[in-house]
């Protein structure tokens, strides 16, 4: 693994050459390795290991990047002559910022929002984990082989991956700032296929001791089984459970309209919306870096510190997440004065971006009377369990309508017991009313899915959910 | 198969798929002219369909009513949906070559880890009858 001594060797190299203003070099990479089984058996193993530098260079307003994985002087002093030769023919961009001191990048600390007390030296708990790092391809292939054996015992067919990865992401720049993350992540994916149904199940965390690949193989294969012979019911508006993995990648096209520069630029649902509430008065969601169940790194792309932000307070939107720069042209801007408070929060994406910022670290609150997917099943009359969504896209931009399908178990619920498997849907829903109609949630756990970052977020029992159409299985 | 770099393995996908235009000249104009009834959709913005391919949804960014072969007025957020099969089959008209224009979203993502390749899909305007449309905002 590159290390923080090695990458602050190779910024004092990259220093020597430079000849600009200011300079950033962001460093990433790690080793990765995937075990991809189909049909009841491995087929693909692969591993990599790559390590990068981003080096920005700039001469008073103008800025651009160049990148390089060879850590040579002859590399280095290439990669910094096409970053500076680059930033001189750039347009000057008067919204650009001076790079970041190390005190400035500190910013204020924010305890987690779990109520836990804040760690020594107000650190992020440890997301490196030997044991995942060490994880083998014959521990991979051993837990495979119970994923297979549990189809083959259910005359079902096993496939999916089982990955893991170290990652460092780093960043150094010339007024001294120095920030160093490293990270490890697990990853289980697994899709049971019957003859005319299937189940799926997905989980991720830093540490392998938090996933157990034959627990989600048996709720996969229980789905496929249970979903068999699928019948068809008209599309709807109906009740809706939704495990968590569905809420997640629903909500997720959310998020990026919670940056500031989404607002200035105007292209936000939250346009003319902040303060007001948009949502039920159950749903409370921050973001929180700190978070037991969060992954990933404490400071931003210009290496400022994530502050953990409140983003909806009881259904009311209170605030959006800010680089150093959209808080800047935010708080010059006509939209100040009805945003709510407007600072830097350690929210940007690696200058230069088009996006701005978003909240990377969702945490929906827990509900103060949590239910468990199987109390609302219990307690529903007429409605459908929905597993997982997919090929979610857009549909209207300001009302938050998003499209997509039901997949991989989807169940009618009659008289509080699930009645069997049905064809899956098309959905046209509005997250806005979504969210205002949310009967019950489960506790809030991390979750994985196909569309959106992980979150931690709960199952919901939603109201008039909008199925348009139904599909052929 | 296709694969992003040196260092990914091939997938099965495709990035280059068109459909061939109309043998016999047929303009777009000429195509509006021999309709009685129909609604013209214009520029994709939003696409999604099952993971069989059957069920689809497009929404674009603008429509046209169109009676009597004439445009009549522009209809605000359409959307069309269908079964795949259902959909191409129900085509019964194509533009000649004078219309057939190379699209295609800047890019597709694919696997795990992901691929991203770019991508271009060649088309010229057609007609498809009995198609439903409005399911977006219904």
């Amino acid at each position: 693994m590159l290390t923080r001594d090695q990458a602050a060797e190779i910024f004092s190299r990259i220093r020597k050459y430079a000849a600009a203003d200011e300079l950033e070099c962001l460093f990433y990479g790690g080793r990765s390795a995937l075990t991809r089984f189909a049909n009841n058996t491995i087929h693909q193993n692969m591993a990599e290991e790559n390590y990068g530098v981003s080096v920005r260079s700039a001469f008073g307003g103008r800025t651009a990047r160049a990148t390089t994985n060879k850590f040579d002087d002859a590399s280095l002093q290439e990669v910094v002559s096409a970053s500076e030769s680059l930033a001189r023919v750039q347009e000057p961009d008067p919204d650009l910022l001076p790079i970041p001191s190390s005190e400035e990048a500190q910013g204020r600390y924010s305890p987690p929002s779990n109520g836990a007390a804040a760690p020594e030296g107000n650190k992020l708990p440890s997301r490196h984990f030997e044991e995942t790092s060490n994880l083998t391809p014959a521990q991979r292939a051993d837990a495979v082989g119970q994923v297979v054996a549990i189809a083959q015992k259910r005359n079902l067919t096993a496939a999916g991956i089982f990955a893991n990865s170290e990652t460092i992401e780093g960043i150094f720049n010339s007024r001294g700032l120095s920030r160093w993350h490293r990270q490890t992540s697990a990853e289980v994916s697994i899709t049971m296929l019957a003859g005319d149904s299937s189940g799926w199940q997905k989980a991720n965390s830093p540490d392998i001791a938090k996933l157990s690949p034959a627990h989600l193989a048996q709720i996969a294969a229980e789905k496929a089984a249970k979903s068999a012979a699928p019948r068809e019911i008209a599309p709807g508006k109906y009740t809706v459970i939704l495990e968590p993995a569905a809420v997640l990648d629903a909500v997720g096209f959310a998020f990026y309209d919670f940056g500031g520069l989404a607002i200035l630029d105007q292209r936000s649902f939250l346009n003319n919306r902040i303060g007001s509430k948009l949502f039920g008065e159950n749903i409370s969601i921050w973001d929180d870096v700190s978070h037991p169940q969060q992954s990933g790194s404490p400071f931003d792309g210009e290496g400022m510190r994530r502050s953990r932000v409140q983003l909806v307070e009881q259904g009311v939107v209170k605030r959006l997440v800010y680089s150093r720069a959209s808080a800047a042209r935010m708080k010059q801007s006509g939209h100040a004065a009805k945003v709510g408070l407007v600072e830097t929060t350690g929210h940007g994406f690696p200058i230069p971006n088009e996006i701005g910022e978003a909240p990377m670290n969702v945490v929906f609150e827990p509900p103060q009377e949590p239910k468990t997917v199987e109390q609302m099943i219990a307690s529903t009359e007429r409605g459908i369990l929905v597993t997982r969504l997919w090929y979610i896209r857009e549909v209207d931009p300001y009302e938050k309508i998003v499209t997509g399908m039901t997949r991989d178990g989807t169940f009618l619920i009659e008289g509080g017991k699930l009645v069997c498997g049905l064809r899956n849907f098309r959905f046209n829903q509005s997250l806005i009313e979504m969210l205002s109609q949310v009967e019950a949630m489960s506790t809030p756990v991390r979750t994985s899915g196909e569309e959106s970052l992980d979150m931690v977020v709960p199952a919901m029992k939603i109201r008039d959910f909008n199925f348009t159409e139904v599909t052929k299985f | 198969m296709r694969a992003e770099s040196w260092n990914r393995l091939p997938i099965i996908r495709m990035t280059n798929i068109s459909i061939l235009p109309g043998e016999t000249p047929l303009s777009l104009e000429q195509l509006i002219a021999s309709t009685d009834q129909a609604i013209l959709f214009q520029t994709n913005r939003s696409w999604s369909i099952d993971d069989k391919r059957y069920n689809f949804q497009f929404g674009t960014e603008i429509g046209w009513e169109i009676k009597n072969g004439k445009r009549i007025r522009m209809l605000k957020n359409p959307s069309y949906s269908g079964i795949t099969t259902e959909f191409w089959n129900s085509m019964d008209a194509i533009c000649s070559r004078d219309e057939w224009t190379l699209w295609g979203t800047p890019n597709c993502g694919k696997g795990q880890p992901q691929q991203v390749m770019g991508t271009g899909h060649g088309a010229s305007p057609a007609r498809f009858r009995r198609v439903k449309v409005g399911s977006a905002y219904s």
